[in-house]
């Protein structure tokens, strides 16, 4: 961010070749990209008691433990596998507090937690936030509803791409790793989602 | 429209960049807000232009959602306090005046009841928001039996309700203090820290409350304040200053007394509070005392709330029955443990216990004993003391009976009368002291005996070095006569540890207990370490002992080093042609078999049986080497019949050894019928699975288990013979014996609750095998290194589980156990194969596929509902479609393309598939879909038209390699072969078939979608001329 794609793969050269300046510029540099992920990704439940801040420190902790593992192979791109660790710890934290004596299969319900359950609801407050100007905040909570109603609408791997793009700002590339795929299938995807949202925020969607 | 764009973008788009590409780009410098650029941009690209623009607004739209983060992100997170109400707001007939206290439970508001016009206390529950309406219902009902209490010394609840998603409980108000500020009041006072502060306590909450706390209490009751006489934490404060400390203790007394009383009031109506602590104790300026809360710490146990830091002050107060289990029914002694801390505290003004984290707390409720009240304070009277202690003694059978009974103590210590309570004797503490501890005891003592013993034993190595001399020669033999002594004594000690872990059931002992067992086996292989050199036989032979009995815990992965140094030590001391090395040998493959090194407990094993036949020796450690190599031999190798041989042989030895009716016997019988069982000889596996658990039966092993594994293996027997119903009751008295031995979670029973399922799906008893099929998944995999289930079925069983945290939403979850399989699979081919039967169902084979040559089924979707089943007619490349209905409408949902391979295929562009939801599968002979697995994605209830209906012509059973693909569409999107017909393309590559890809380049089918005139339930038609059409079957078999 902010940085080329050939600076950032450099600073990985550097940081291969053990270089702790370059590991720390690494690191921050995708701070802020993480935090924005990992508060995405978060049960609003878990934000009341968990600082997303705490779940980055020990994601970035980790990082630095596997990262000569990592740098020897590199079999993903940096930043996709960064998020894979933080992914982890999320995972590990739902589990702790909110899952902890819930796992039992027997149960009829829908699970305690489901990461991208929540995270369209989270949109909505993400967007509320963007839309500052005062003459779109008239119309914010309409489109905050309708994008959410879109959102909610699509696909989960769909609205995981448009999640992964726009708020946690992933390049194609970087979300062809986090899924596992091509980056044609991404941008094909993309395109396919957008217009999915567009038509929702046409009024004209309905339950495919 | 949107078809239009799709389509266009499959041909290609004429600007050399595909359409999708550039709106990528599009997003991009949307985002990052360059008009200029933008144009630049769209006029560049003229022939996509108008296209681009349509999405303008919508990716302006998206794109906001990024910038803000960046912006600002305090805006994004939400507001802790934003769930707080500010005063003036109201809630149902309720208006709030102000906030007045804030919780781990809730906020609590001063608030007026318009209505009555009368103050109330509201509560206002954040965390019922998260309740399931069952759970919320209960907690109505406990408040509804709370509201049923009138006592001077319980604060009435008015009600509980609900209004606009937010729960509360309202209250009568009352002016006063908590027993909590009258604590942290006294010890200020006495110059004393604050009883909350913990290393622990790192949250910005807990800082708050704290905060909160101080600012309240001051701005209330200002420090030396006149006008406080009234309060009684001020009157408790001048009887300390005025050095009166009788009259506070006798303060004290009166408080506890109708703490007491109010308890016992609700204790005879049913009604617990469950969370008594000083912080739920408030009194008012008459010097009343009130319980508050009664029943909300039902609430916390219903959401099964972890504890984080500061919950810890809460923990401090919990009984050692409750702190042993999470889940204890727990009855009204609890309450009167908790006023005994609660009168500890107020006594003491210390917590009964402290400790930096949770587990430390809990350990110390269960297993210590607080320090005496005399001790930290000698002015605290006797009798307080022994009605302290007595209220909270960790058994609850000697705690006061009922809270009236430890009231009128208090009131007898008031009277100055003699309490009836009396204080424990020094043999009374020490019985009940090594009844808690008995096992640490006993390897305290082990330890103990070790040591003098290796102390002899150097020192008669020592001597004999130095021996030159009669004198030093004498004192080498009295050491050795002295050492042999030891060794003996030891001996005697060690057989003594050995029965007592041998013969204790892991399963059978209570929770605290085993914690105990677990504890005294770590503590005692660390006390090894230190005590041992790595010289003795001994060790070994405890070692030995050691990793024998955590294989009986099931807990693999400690037995393993234990047992790998008795190996060594064994080998060092006794060489390599001996049955004591022979025996650590098998109990080391033993442990190895279980955490799936198969292959070199094969090695070893094989070792250890040459030994024992090189010495001719006939031993139980001969039987047992040969029932472990024949485990092996069976479940990992497959090999049958050498499986049946090897046992067939230790049956002969165990009959020579042992009487007939020998527990070894009973198991190796056991083994023999399963094996038999497994190569189609029913009748006498059958006969001898009967006559194996008519053995056990009477043997009474120490662990019931055995049992419980032949009624398995019996039950299984009979669903192979077809009889269900029999099948049935075995495996249900399997399941039966199995929870009496360890309870609902005996992660031994998962493998038969799987069994039970799989015969009561064939009874027709779908709901019930679902709930056990799920629960067996479930024991097994959280055993995972814990049972004796073969890997092929745990990787099967963990691929089904897989499925199931899938479609239940558990994405990650899923994730997580997907890549736990292919570590399983551990790169052998044939257990790749097996893994790729579940690869398939991937949420990440979205795009991609394995090959899987081998033979098998797909049954990984397991037996939810009545699965649609096809049978594969023949060879050919097959589009099945299949209409569903959801919330009521019909959608045609599921498009399935099966192709024989080699087959024809067409070119794609480089694209993986676009399948949405798609799913490849690959398949012999027959594909099982079930609806069940779409419908937690589609949030309604699917029913798919099974198509075609089970075949009644002659089906032939073609060998079959298939690839599918399953695609979700949209109403009035008819399904696009090309895309499939892509997917399959790079399914192809994938697989590493490029000619078979190329051949197929050439009958891409056309992208103009054939409209489909009706909804017809499926239509099954080959896409290859050479392939018998279904249709034309059909045709054949129905008129």
């Amino acid at each position: 961010m902010g940085l080329s794609e050939a600076d950032h793969d450099e600073l990985v050269r550097r940081a291969a070749s053990g270089d702790d300046a370059a590991i720390e510029d690494l690191m921050q540099i995708h701070r802020e990209r993480l935090k924005q992920m990992v508060r995405l990704r978060m049960d609003p439940r878990l934000l009341a008691r968990v600082d997303p801040s705490d779940v980055i420190q020990e994601t970035l902790t980790q990082a630095s433990q596997s990262l000569p593992q990592y740098l020897e192979s590199q079999p993903i791109p940096f930043y996709p596998w960064l998020r894979r660790i933080a992914w982890q710890q999320l995972v590990h934290i739902h589990r702790q507090h909110l899952d902890a004596e819930k796992r039992t299969v027997r149960r009829e319900q829908r699970p305690a937690w489901s990461v991208s359950d929540h995270s369209s609801m989270q949109i909505a407050q993400v967007i509320a936030g963007g839309l500052s100007t005062p003459s779109a905040a008239a119309s914010r909570k309409e489109i905050c509803q309708r994008v959410r109603t879109a959102l909610e609408q699509l696909s989960e791997t769909d609205r995981e791409v448009l999640l992964q793009r726009y708020v946690e700002q992933l390049s194609v590339k970087e979300i062809a790793a986090v899924l596992e795929t091509t980056e044609g299938a991404i941008y094909k995807r993309h395109a396919r989602a957008l217009e999915k949202v567009q038509l929702a925020l046409e009024g004209g969607f309905h339950d495919p | 429209m949107i078809r239009d764009t799709q389509q266009t973008a499959a041909h290609g788009p004429p600007s050399g960049q595909p359409y999708e590409v550039l709106l990528d780009q599009l997003a991009e410098i949307v985002r990052g807000g360059d008009d200029e650029k933008l144009e630049t941009f769209l006029s560049t690209h003229r022939d996509q232009q108008q296209q681009l623009r349509q999405m303008l607004p919508t990716v302006r739209v998206m794109a906001q959602m990024g910038v803000v983060g960046e912006a600002d992100n305090a805006e994004v997170a939400p507001d802790h306090d934003a769930m707080r109400w500010a005063g003036g707001k109201t809630l149902g007939d309720f208006r709030i005046i102000r906030e007045i206290g804030y919780g781990g439970m809730g906020v609590v508001y001063l608030a007026e009841q318009v209505s009555l016009h009368r103050q109330v206390a509201l509560k206002i529950l954040p965390l019922a928001a998260v309740m399931d309406p069952r759970q919320l219902q209960r907690f109505k009902n406990e408040v509804q039996a709370v509201a049923l209490l009138q006592h001077a010394n319980i604060v009435p609840v008015y009600s509980v309700g609900s209004e606009r998603g937010v729960h509360y409980y309202a209250m009568q108000y009352i002016a006063g203090h908590t027993l909590a500020d009258v604590i942290a009041h006294l010890r200020r006072l006495a110059g004393i820290g604050p009883v909350e502060e913990h290393a622990t306590d790192r949250s910005s909450k807990r800082s708050e409350i704290n905060a909160a706390l101080t600012r309240d209490f001051q701005s209330a009751v200002p420090l030396g304040s006149p006008t406080a006489e009234t309060q009684p934490m001020a009157a408790l404060s001048t009887a300390i200053s005025e050095g009166s400390q009788s009259e506070r203790f006798r303060s004290v007394a009166r408080l506890m007394i109708q703490a007491a009383e109010a308890l016992d009031h609700a204790h005879t109506r049913g009604v617990l509070h469950r969370d008594v602590k000083p912080g739920n104790l408030m009194v008012d300026a008459t010097g009343n005392l009130w319980i508050l809360d009664f029943g909300l710490a039902r609430l916390e146990g219903d959401l099964g709330m972890t504890m984080t830091g500061d919950m810890v002050g809460t923990l401090r107060y919990m009984s050692p029955e409750q702190a042993l289990t999470k889940r204890v029914v727990v009855d009204h002694r609890t309450d009167i443990y908790s006023l005994g801390a609660t009168l500890y505290e107020l006594l003491t003004l210390r917590a009964a216990y402290e400790a930096s984290d949770r587990q430390e707390m809990l350990k110390r409720i269960a297993f210590e004993d607080p320090r005496g009240l005399r001790k930290i304070d000698a002015a605290i009277p006797a009798e307080l003391e022994t009605i302290t202690q007595k209220a909270m003694e960790k058994s609850p059978t000697d705690r006061y009976e009922t809270a009236q009974n430890m009231a009128d103590d208090l009131r007898r210590y008031l009277d100055n009368q003699p309490i009836l309570a009396k204080p424990p004797s020094l043999v009374d503490r020490t019985i009940k002291w090594s009844r808690r501890h008995r096992s640490l005891v006993a390897a305290a003592t082990v330890i103990m005996v070790l040591a003098v013993m290796t102390l002899s034993i150097g020192t008669v190595l020592f001597s004999r070095e130095q021996g030159k001399t009669l004198a030093a020669l004498k004192e080498a033999k009295a050491n050795a006569e002295r050492s042999r002594a030891e060794a003996a004594k030891a001996n005697s000690v060690i057989g003594l540890f050995d029965e007592m872990l041998g013969s204790a059931n892991p399963f059978k002992v209570a929770k605290g207990a085993d914690y105990t067992y677990r504890q005294l086996l770590d503590q005692f292989a660390t006390g090894l370490d230190q005590q041992l050199g790595d010289q003795s036989e001994v060790e070994a032979t405890i070692r030995l002992t050691i990793g024998k009995a955590y294989q009986s815990l099931d807990l693999y992965d400690r037995a393993e080093p234990q047992l790998k140094t008795a190996v060594d030590l064994r080998r060092r001391a006794f060489g390599e042609d001996h049955e004591k090395f022979a025996e650590s040998l098998v109990a080391y493959a033993d442990t190895l078999r279980n955490t799936v090194q198969v292959t070199k407990a094969e090695v070893l094993i094989q070792e250890a049986i040459a030994i024992y036949r090189r010495r001719g020796s006939e031993t139980d450690g001969f039987v047992h080497a040969l029932i472990v190599h024949g485990w092996i031999t069976g479940w990992r190798l497959d090999n049958l019949e050498k499986a049946e041989a090897i046992y067939r042989e230790a049956l002969q030895v165990a009959r020579r050894l042992h009487p007939e009716e020998h527990f070894l016997v009973g198991r190796i019988l056991s083994n023999i019928a399963y094996f038999l069982n497994k190569r189609g000889d029913h009748t006498e596996a059958e006969r001898l699975a009967k006559n194996a658990l008519a053995i056990l039966r009477k043997a009474k092993p120490a662990d019931n288990s055995s049992i419980a594994y032949a009624l398995d293996n019996l039950g299984q027997i009979r669903e192979a013979q077809g009889d269900h119903s029999e099948a049935e009751a075995s495996l249900r008295e399997a399941v039966e014996v199995f929870r009496k031995v360890g309870g609902d979670k005996n992660p031994r029973m998962g493998f038969t609750l799987l069994a039970l399922a799989d015969v009561l799906e064939a009874r027709g008893k779908h709901a019930e095998a679902d709930g056990l099929r799920r629960a067996g998944m479930m024991l097994t995999l959280e055993g995972w290194r814990k049972v004796n289930v073969s890997y092929k079925v745990r990787i099967q069983i963990a691929g089904e589980y897989q499925l199931y945290l899938r479609f239940d939403g558990h994405d990650s979850a899923s994730r997580t156990l997907y890549a736990r399989i292919m570590e399983l699979a551990n790169g052998t081919p044939e257990s790749v194969g097996h893994v790729f039967e579940y690869v398939g169902s991937h949420p990440d084979a979205n795009f991609r596929t394995y090959p899987w040559e081998g033979s098998g089924r797909l049954n990984g979707w397991g037996g939810r509902r009545s699965p649609a089943v096809w049978t594969i007619p023949s060879a050919g490349d097959y589009t099945i479609q299949l209409t569903g209905e959801r919330d009521g409408a019909a959608v045609d949902a599921l498009v399935l393309q099966l192709s024989s391979l080699p087959a024809p295929k067409a070119d794609g562009p480089d694209e993986s598939p676009t399948a949405e939801d798609g799913i490849f599968m690959e398949s012999e002979g027959r594909i099982v879909v079930e609806a069940e697995h779409f419908t937690n994605r589609s949030q309604g209830d699917a029913s798919w038209r099974k198509v075609p209906e089970e075949d009644s012509g002659d089906v032939k059973h073609l060998h079959f390699r298939g690839s599918g693909y399953i695609q979700f569409l949209p109403d009035q999107s008819p399904h696009n072969p090309a895309e499939v017909h892509d997917a399959r393309g790079q399914l192809l590559d994938e697989l590493g078939r490029h000619e078979e890809r190329q051949k197929s380049r050439s009958t891409r089918p056309s992208l103009t979608t054939p409209k489909r005139s009706s909804l017809i339930p499926t239509v099954l038609s080959p896409t290859t001329s050479d392939s018998t059409s279904i249709s034309e079957r059909k045709t054949g078999t129905k008129p």
